[in-house]
């Protein structure tokens, strides 16, 4: 008995290395890292992949601080009549196999996008290294590849400066999207919400962004920037947003935290600045005679950044002034980003999405071309809330005291 | 004669009497049941009266071996008896011998009245000589022992037997501090070689006429001196009972060390982890002893075996109930977390490097892969290379006389650290790896748990080269499974934590305050469990005592 109760553990022990194997064994040097990829559709339909490869031994690492001789990355391009097509042309082509697990940008192409990108996004869902992670973007100016060819100066990797400034750029400023790829799979199947991506662009001569001399200059021949906000409306793009729009979409979204406002006062354009520290939005659905409407409450802290007016700031009805004069202001700009999207017919607030929360049942009659007839015309009732906390390390600006 | 030798005849017997079938009993191999001459086997009749015959025995047993001083002297005062007085020399005290015994023996008219008188040897023992430990002998077995373990034997011309006299000296080893276990508060004693010196030192730390020590004399030619100690009604007395037919089925010819019991007594052999305890210092000891568990403590070795031993305490420092409680604790955690670094920490190395890239940050991953691209091997042939690199410099560094030793530090620092990264053979990151694997091996204070983990540190980088964190996981429950499968005298080897006790939860990976451990380990000591009183912990005084007018 004891025996066989021994032979049963050793087999089962066994047996359970053979549920492993080698098979995913990989070294380091056997594999080339994928930071980001480029999709464009090619004239003839097929669509032209391009892979930025990180070149690791140009990354300064240790000892060699300056880095390696050449750039840190290099750039391959493969053609295929669907994505998987041209993934497996990559491997007749490059030495290493390709491995996606690190790859933080998807990268697609402006043309690519107005045709619709449902034919290119399951793969990277399905892959099981390419993570979710990774933000989705379009090029703003043309192809993707442009975009991925260009060196960029104090990130080494570009696709770290592309990721890190979008996401400082939503956070701290509005008007800048960095979607990943589980939330955009979110947004192209959640009813009552459409998606939005963001963007980057190329500026400047890109045949010279490629060559590593342009980043020993100060001013660069060519250098990336972020773009406002791609439309997605069924997986097509339909619309840039930049500006104020795009901030009330971040805003709606939830995305921003912190921003910086303009307010004219005492007859001088842009006199005040506001550096808003904290942002609180509620949304808040309502049935008025079996219509929806939107009620929004925003409420924004921040302290005054810019004064270039005579003002007393230690009087508190002159500040409740201008928190009034903010909340409408602030109040016209979000109910101006409303309409631009309502003119779009394109709900990327997710308004259906609240609305069929709150009310299911009604909701059933309302999904039918929600975009269209439903949100088109929705009444959005806008209320703001700005408080002033304070007026930085000063009080009274100069001006006041001019002679 | 060999042990060995006799087991082969024994069961050379058995095996005649089996094929006979034959129905007498075996005779169990007994002292003296051999007829080959070493001094085991003098018989008891063989000694005799006249001194000149004994003293030509004593000299062919011993091969005439120069270190045996006979002083041939005369007794009484007119130097009519002649007499000897046979000591080891070295073993002995020589000036005790001069003025305490032949001085007082030579010439001494005391004497006289008792000379031709039947008990002559009592007499002297009780009236002439002034040292206590003065004990008769009565055959050659008994002389020996006496005579070879520093006792100054006193033969006479015409009288039956012989006196043994406490003489015993020589060179001694002073105490010294611990050279393996490193204190900052504790106590700077260790134990040194001398049998009773060790049991000194911790009979002056429990004085409690419960702390008993059986003495054991282990080997058939070194005689080792053994005892047993343990404190009678905390120890548990079926463990003591195990321990002691462990003791007593010991059949060897030589005990060099205590590291030869542990081998011969201790539950499983076949395993990497001792199952045993031993330390050098005597606080070490009390504390065991007063925990319910028992010592052994070896002649000539300055290590007293302690068990039954448990897992976790190999993870304990003696320092830990010496310092705050908290600190104790933050520490022990940092052992067990160095502990497992130095188990897996090359191994997860490998089989991130190797199987699961996806694991690490981006930034570090294009680091990495930077710093490997240049090395001509894979990770883990780079990883074992290192690790036997680095296992070679420790054994030649601990083996090396001291100035040599320095030299060894210094090639291997250049070596690996310095020219084998330029070299382009190994990454620093695996030279960062092993260094850390090996500084985490070092912060375990017992060396002999340290060193299950230095092997099987090579098991968990074949596992992870193979099948990646998946074969480390496999590889953590087999260890598991097999630490759970360890007794030590009857106690589950992972207690207080496998078997889950909860009163003796307080002493292992944390250690809680010393007023609230107020139970012994329950395994070991069953019967006597508490251990202190309760509610004692430390508070300010109370009002009322004020009010009461003592001290305002």
């Amino acid at each position: 008995m004891r025996r066989r109760r021994w032979k049963t553990a050793v087999a089962l022990f066994t047996a359970s290395f053979l549920l492993a194997g080698c098979w995913s064994h990989k070294e380091l040097t056997d594999i080339a890292f994928v930071s980001a990829i480029g999709i464009d559709r090619l004239e003839n339909g097929n669509y032209l992949l391009t892979y930025q490869i990180v070149n690791s031994l140009n990354i300064p690492s240790g000892m060699q601080i300056s880095g390696g001789q050449g750039p840190t990355v290099t750039i391959y391009q493969t053609e295929g009549k669907t994505v998987e097509d041209a993934f497996l042309a990559a491997g007749r082509e490059i030495s290493r196999r390709l491995y996606f697990s690190h790859t933080n940008v998807l990268l697609i192409g402006k043309s690519t996008a107005e045709n619709g990108i449902y034919p290119i996004i399951d793969i990277f869902d399905r892959n099981k290294e390419f993570r979710n992670t990774a933000s989705v973007l379009i090029a703003r100016n043309g192809k993707a590849e442009d975009v991925l060819k260009v060196l960029t100066p104090i990130e080494r990797i570009p696709t770290n400066r592309i990721n890190k400034t979008l996401e400082y750029a939503q956070e701290d400023v509005g008007g800048r999207v960095k979607t990943d790829l589980s939330d955009l799979l979110y947004d192209l199947t959640t009813e009552g919400k459409e998606a939005v991506v963001g963007s980057f662009k190329l500026i400047g001569d890109k045949k010279k962004g490629e060559m590593l001399e342009s980043l020993n200059q100060t001013e660069l021949d060519a250098y990336l920037t972020s773009g406002g906000i791609g439309i997605l409306k069924h997986g097509k793009l339909i619309d840039w947003v930049g500006g104020q729009d795009a901030l009330t979409i971040t805003w709606l979204l939830k995305k921003t935290k912190m921003t910086s406002l303009d307010l004219d006062w005492a007859h001088h354009p842009n006199a005040l600045g506001l550096q808003v520290r904290k942002t609180i939005i509620g949304m808040k659905p309502a049935m008025k005679n079996g219509k929806p409407e939107m009620h929004i409450h925003i409420s924004l802290v921040g302290q005054l950044q810019e004064i270039n007016v005579p003002l007393d700031v230690m009087d508190s009805k002159e500040m409740a002034r201008i928190e009034k004069a903010y909340e409408k202001n602030v109040e016209q700009q979000i109910n101006h980003g409303i309409r631009h999207m309502q003119h779009d017919q394109c709900d990327v607030f997710g308004f259906g999405e609240m609305i069929y929360r709150q009310y299911p049942k009604e909701w059933h009659s309302l999904r039918h071309h929600w975009n269209e007839k439903g949100f088109a015309h929705l009444n959005v009732k806008v209320h703001a809330n700005v408080v002033i906390a304070n007026s930085g390390i000063r009080t009274n600006p100069f001006h006041s005291n001019l002679k | 004669m060999p042990y060995w030798w006799k087991k082969q005849r024994n069961a050379a017997k058995k095996e005649n009497k089996s094929a006979k079938k034959s129905r007498d009993v075996q005779k169990t191999p007994v002292r003296g049941d051999d007829t080959s001459g070493t001094v085991t086997d003098i018989p008891f009749l063989t000694m005799g009266t006249d001194l000149k015959t004994r003293l030509g025995q004593l000299k062919k047993t011993t091969g005439n071996s120069s270190d045996i001083v006979i002083h041939q002297i005369m007794l009484g005062s007119g130097n009519d008896l002649p007499a000897a007085v046979i000591s080891v020399d070295g073993l002995d005290d020589p000036k005790m011998i001069n003025e305490n015994l032949l001085e007082v023996l030579m010439g001494n008219p005391e004497i006289d009245g008792y000379l031709g008188s039947e008990n002559i040897l009592d007499s002297i023992m009780k009236h002439v000589i002034k040292i206590g430990g003065v004990k008769k002998v009565m055959n050659w077995n008994d002389l020996f022992s006496e005579l070879l373990s520093g006792q100054s034997i006193l033969l006479i011309d015409g009288v039956y037997g012989g006196l043994s006299i406490s003489t015993r000296g020589g060179q001694q080893r002073a105490i010294e501090e611990p050279a393996t276990e490193v204190t900052v508060r504790g106590p700077r004693d260790s134990f040194t070689e001398s049998l009773r010196v060790n049991t000194s030192l911790i009979r002056k730390r429990i004085k409690d006429p419960n702390l008993w020590i059986e003495n054991f004399k282990i080997g058939e030619v070194t005689r080792t001196d053994v005892a047993l100690m343990y404190i009678k009604g905390i120890a548990n007395d079926k463990v003591l009972e195990e321990a002691r037919k462990r003791l007593n089925t010991i059949k060897i010819d030589a005990i060099l060390g205590s590291g030869y019991i542990e081998q011969l007594i201790e539950d499983k052999t076949y395993t990497i982890f001792p199952t045993m305890h031993h330390s050098e210092r005597p606080d070490v000891v009390a504390a065991n002893l007063l925990e319910g568990r028992f010592a052994i403590v070896v002649e000539g070795s300055p290590f007293v075996l302690l068990a039954p031993a448990v897992f976790i305490q190999f993870f304990q420092s003696a320092d830990d109930y010496y310092t705050r409680f908290d600190i104790a604790t933050a520490i022990r955690l940092l052992r067990v977390l160095s502990y497992l670094i130095s188990l897996v920490g090359p191994a997860v190395y490998v089989a991130e490097t190797t199987f699961h890239q996806e694991l690490i940050p981006t930034q570090l991953v294009f680091v990495l892969a930077a710093q490997r691209e240049t090395i001509p091997f894979p990770a883990v042939v780079e990883a074992i290379g290192m690790e036997i690199v680095f296992e070679i410099l420790r054994e030649a560094g601990l083996r090396l006389p001291r100035p040599i030793g320095q030299t060894v530090s210094i090639v291997g620092a250049l070596v690996i650290g310095q020219a084998a990264v330029q070299a382009g053979i190994v990454s620093p990151a695996m030279v960062i790896v092993v260094s850390i694997t090996a500084i985490a091996s070092f912060a375990t204070p017992s060396f002999f748990i340290a060193i299950s983990a230095r092997l099987y540190r090579f098991v968990f980088m074949f596992l992870a080269a193979t099948f990646g964190f998946y074969g480390i996981i496999i590889g953590m429950i087999a260890l598991a499974v097999h630490l759970t499968s360890l007794r030590s005298f009857g106690v589950p080897y992972t207690a207080p934590i496998a078997p889950f006790i909860r009163s003796n939860s307080g002493d292992t990976v944390i250690r809680v305050p010393i007023w609230s451990m107020s139970a012994r380990p329950r395994l070991f000591s069953q019967k006597n469990i508490i251990r202190q009183a309760e509610n004692q912990k430390p508070m300010p005084p109370k009002q009322k005592s004020v009010k009461n007018g003592e001290q305002p």
